[in-house]
């Protein structure tokens, strides 16, 4: 009884399966691991910030303070305000230090 | 964006427009500020101040302050009581700081930086009323000193009252020297004002010591119009030293606080 002949693979399609598993393979292990340390980018956005004095009082030496009053904006490329809140206001970030905050 | 000086803080009005050149975000910024002042040459005194400004989101590889220099200024028509402004500008500059806080982005143990910017004010003082409110306690205390040589010390009951004259002023410089440190806030360095009193303390102290040398000349007898002449050389001599003294302090404080 013959056998029936075996269908040939053909060896580009064989490497072309393996290249196909092994890319599933590293892209369910990226999905499964924690994302590695990203090096951050040097390109670096420029904000052009400014500001107009328009008041300055109780210049105090015994308390060591002093009270301004001044305009201050920014010039951005990208996004206004470097960090925003939701209506354009500087952001607090009451966790470092919310006396010196907006 | 953070204030890492400010003691208080309030931001009334905002306004935020797209423009071609990209957003542009104004707001009002009122507050208090910390500032370490230097009062050592009190009242000649010049004061830069310092509104500083840090981003607090993104590290400066990602974000940079760039000044507008151009449009950066004071209100002309702003006179803060007893002081002038003699400029303002914007500097900008970034932050270092020996940590991550932690950033997983950043190495471990790298540091980081952060985009600064600072609001620097130069004043100068031109009330010098604060000078004489501060030290004429000191000067009514030289000018008893000087009223003590006016005691004879050749007559025995005006011993007493003389020498009770000069513990009166020395007990009025200590605390006008006293009172004018609290008033100034000044701690860790001499002013200005600290000198002109030291200046009245030895100036009651040769006048002390013009009256115990006359009273121990008196004892043994000398010339009374000797003794008498020699206080009078004394007390000249010293309140020309004291007024020289005085003068130069004033003269030296003046031209470093001009610097």
């Amino acid at each position: 009884m013959r056998r029936p002949a075996e269908v040939p693979v053909a060896p580009r399609m064989r490497k072309a399966s393996a290249r196909l598993l092994m890319a599933a393979l590293a892209l369910l292990i990226s999905f499964a691991s924690p994302q590695p340390a990203r090096a951050l980018g040097s390109s670096a956005e420029a904000v052009q910030i400014g500001a107009f004095l328009t008041g300055l009082g109780d210049l105090d030496p015994i308390h060591k303070s002093f009270s301004a009053a001044f305009w201050l904006w920014s010039l951005s490329p990208e996004n206004g305000w470097v960090s925003t809140g939701q209506d354009g206001v500087p952001e607090c970030d009451p966790a470092r230090e919310p006396q010196r905050h907006l | 964006m953070e204030f890492p000086n400010a003691i208080q803080l309030e931001s009334p009005n905002a306004i935020s427009e797209s423009t071609p050149a990209g957003k542009w975000s104004q707001r009002k910024i009122v507050g208090t500020f910390r500032h370490g002042w230097d009062v050592r040459h009190f009242p000649f005194d010049r004061q830069l101040l310092r509104i500083e400004l840090e981003e607090s989101e993104r590290v400066s590889q990602k974000l940079i302050y760039q000044p507008d220099a151009k449009n950066s200024a004071h209100d002309p028509k702003l006179r803060p009581s007893g002081w002038s402004i003699r400029s303002t500008r914007l500097v900008t500059d970034t932050h270092p700081y020996p940590t991550t806080f932690g950033d997983p982005r950043l190495p471990p143990g790298s540091g980081s930086s952060y985009a600064h910017a600072e609001l620097q004010i130069l004043v100068e003082r031109t009330d010098y009323s604060g000078f004489w409110k501060l030290t004429a306690g000191a000067f009514a205390a030289a000018l008893m000193a000087l009223a003590s040589y006016g005691l004879r010390i050749d007559n025995p009951s005006v011993l007493s009252p003389r020498f009770g004259l000069l513990a009166g002023s020395t007990f009025a410089a200590v605390i006008s020297l006293r009172a004018s440190a609290s008033e100034l806030g000044a701690s860790g360095y001499t002013t200005l004002i600290d000198a002109v009193h030291s200046s009245v303390l030895l100036y009651i102290l040769l006048a002390t010591a013009s009256g115990v040398v006359a009273w121990r000349r008196y004892q043994r007898q000398e010339d009374s119009k000797a003794i008498q002449w020699q206080e009078r050389r004394m007390a000249g001599l010293t309140s020309l030293g004291f007024a020289a003294l005085i003068l130069a302090q004033i003269l030296a404080a003046r031209s470093a606080g001009a610097t």
